[in-house]
């Protein structure tokens, strides 16, 4: 088995009120091998995987016209909202020297609004269903 | 309405060895309370350096609250948007950027990220 392993990262949140920084699991995205690279966040309590909708159309996709696979309710901003759900192509980039980028297919959420600091959030269906990951305080280990 | 733009290097604002948070202790920063606290040292933060994701400099960070950036492998910031897709476009405009990563600087006062709710 290959694993990679991705130190978290500061994402330049507010601090937390102790004066620490907070960090995230997070892991370098392409929409093809030779892109530039997209910052994505690990959440194992997210059911799903979402991203900000304004990065559909460089997968392929056409938010408003394509029909989607399926569409799933999600609070945003404390309003509910129907987000329609599309089949995609990621590739993960290893660190550096570990190897050539590997591609999945994910369904994924396209989230309109996206005001988060990341472009994609990698939940239990397409992220943990397909990499074995393991979480600590500083770092994730991935098998790919 | 702001425009995507390209950041060049005349325009960075870091000294000439910028500060390296995987390395340097972070610096002492107020709390509430007004009292000075000090970050917990993360050394074993410097264990895996060949990640990819750098964080951005802490230089340059207040002048693109609430954009999206595209950070150099040194961390510098070398173009920014409003919109993801529109720096994805500015700066592949001339060809693949391998090189670069990109992500959204959040505001000063962005609440705490827990979830999709």
């Amino acid at each position: 088995v290959v694993a990679w392993t991705f130190r978290h990262v500061d994402l330049q949140e507010p601090w937390h009120p102790d004066g620490t920084r907070i960090l995230r699991p997070a892991v370098p995205l392409l929409r093809s091998p030779g892109t530039a690279q997209l910052v994505g966040v690990i959440d194992s309590g997210s059911p799903i995987s979402v991203a900000d909708a304004r990065l559909f159309g460089q997968l392929g996709v056409d938010v408003d016209n394509d029909p989607p696979l399926y569409e799933v309710g999600l609070t945003v901003a404390g309003h509910f909202a129907r987000a329609p759900v599309f089949a995609v192509t990621l590739w993960l980039n290893p660190p550096a020297g570990s190897g050539a980028a590997v591609s999945w297919n994910l369904p994924l959420v396209a989230r309109r609004g996206w005001r988060l600091p990341f472009a994609v959030l990698l939940g239990q269906r397409g992220w943990f269903d397909r990499f074995p990951t393991r979480i600590d305080a500083m770092s994730c280990t991935v098998e790919v | 309405m702001e425009v995507p733009r390209m950041v060049g290097p005349h325009q960075h604002t870091g000294t000439a060895r910028r500060h390296d948070p995987l390395v340097d202790e972070p610096a002492a920063r107020p709390s509430a309370t007004g009292h000075a606290l000090r970050p917990v040292p993360v050394e074993t933060m410097v264990e895996d350096r060949r990640s990819r994701l750098v964080p951005v400099n802490d230089d340059n960070i207040e002048r693109f609250r609430g954009r999206w950036v595209a950070l150099s492998p040194d961390g510098e910031v070398v173009a920014d948007a409003a919109e993801l897709d529109e720096l994805l476009a500015l700066v592949e405009h001339d060809g693949p950027r391998p090189d670069v990563l990109v992500q959204r600087v959040p505001e000063a006062d962005a609440p705490m990220f827990v979830g999709l709710g």
